[in-house]
């Protein structure tokens, strides 16, 4: 049986644009991929990216009926993925792994052990996919 | 040295981006058309405060067909990307005193289209900003940024 997307919003405070652009992507992606539809609505817990170089952050809060994108590290948290925005970049580009970033120490990846592999979810849910033609890109 | 948002400079940065090779390495495939939305923020003195200057910029297979100013405000579902940007900050990355990609993430500028293409294509920011920053010679009749507040 098909999934429904998960609404993915904003919080009501969130103004930066690592938000907005994440919340634009996860809506995108989801549209398009049954597989991710299915994570999305199995995962739950808080994750805080941040590119530390950019002193930007965003928290996204996993729920199963809905996701929702903060400005900053939004406790309480129950994982977080701290590195340069090229490291994150890497890692949406699906060009890294958040674990083998971790022990390269290209990135710091924090997780509460009940969250234990959010950090590896979160990564497969957003992690570019290679299939897909993108229709309908017009905005 | 052609003049900030003068038909000479706009053919200067389209020359520039077929001339780089990096660019057309890191652009996606296939036709894209951008448009870009400088918003007069009482800084600049080359937009009025409350008035808008629109160009847009056309790709295809990594060529850049198209870098033009636009008369009035075209419908915005023709775009594929929309980039909107304080006047002040579009000049201050023309003038290398601003990072696109720090305005980008904190929202100084705002960005609407397929994020999965933008991300995939990240590089190019990079590249973009070398030729506005670096290659071309921006000619500023009026002052150049950092401008008094």
């Amino acid at each position: 049986m098909a999934t429904d997307p998960v609404p993915v919003r904003l919080d009501e405070q969130a103004a930066s644009g690592l938000a907005h652009i994440v919340q634009q992507y996860l809506v995108q992606d989801l549209a398009e991929f049954e597989k991710k539809r299915r994570q999305a609505v199995r995962m739950r817990g808080r994750i805080a990216m941040s590119a530390s170089d950019q002193d930007t952050s965003v928290t996204l809060d996993f729920r199963g009926d809905e996701i929702v994108i903060f400005d900053g590290e939004c406790a309480p948290l129950d994982s977080s993925i701290n590195g340069s925005y090229q490291a994150l970049l890497r890692l949406l580009q699906g060009r890294a792994n958040p674990l083998v970033e971790h022990l390269r120490g290209r990135l710091r990846v924090r997780s509460r052990p009940r969250r234990l592999f959010l950090p590896l979810r979160l990564h497969r849910l957003m992690k570019l996919t290679t299939e897909g033609n993108h229709a309908g890109r017009q905005v | 040295m052609p003049d900030i948002y003068t038909l000479a400079w706009y053919n200067a940065l389209q020359d520039l981006l077929n001339g780089n090779p990096d660019v057309e390495k890191n652009a996606p495939r296939g036709r894209y058309k951008m448009l870009a939305e400088l918003r007069g923020d009482g800084a600049s003195p080359y937009v009025s405060g409350g008035k808008s200057l629109f160009f847009v910029v056309h790709f295809d297979d990594g060529s850049c067909t198209e870098y033009s100013e636009l008369a009035e405000s075209p419908p915005r579902k023709e775009f594929d990307f929309i980039f909107e940007f304080p006047a002040s900050v579009f000049e201050g990355i023309a003038a290398a005193i601003v990072d696109p990609i720090e305005a980008g993430l904190k929202g100084t500028i705002k960005i609407t289209g397929d994020m999965r293409i933008l991300i995939r294509h990240a590089d190019l920011v990079n590249v973009l900003y070398d030729v506005y920053a670096r290659e071309v010679e921006t000619g500023w009749p009026k002052g150049k940024p950092p401008y008094d507040a």
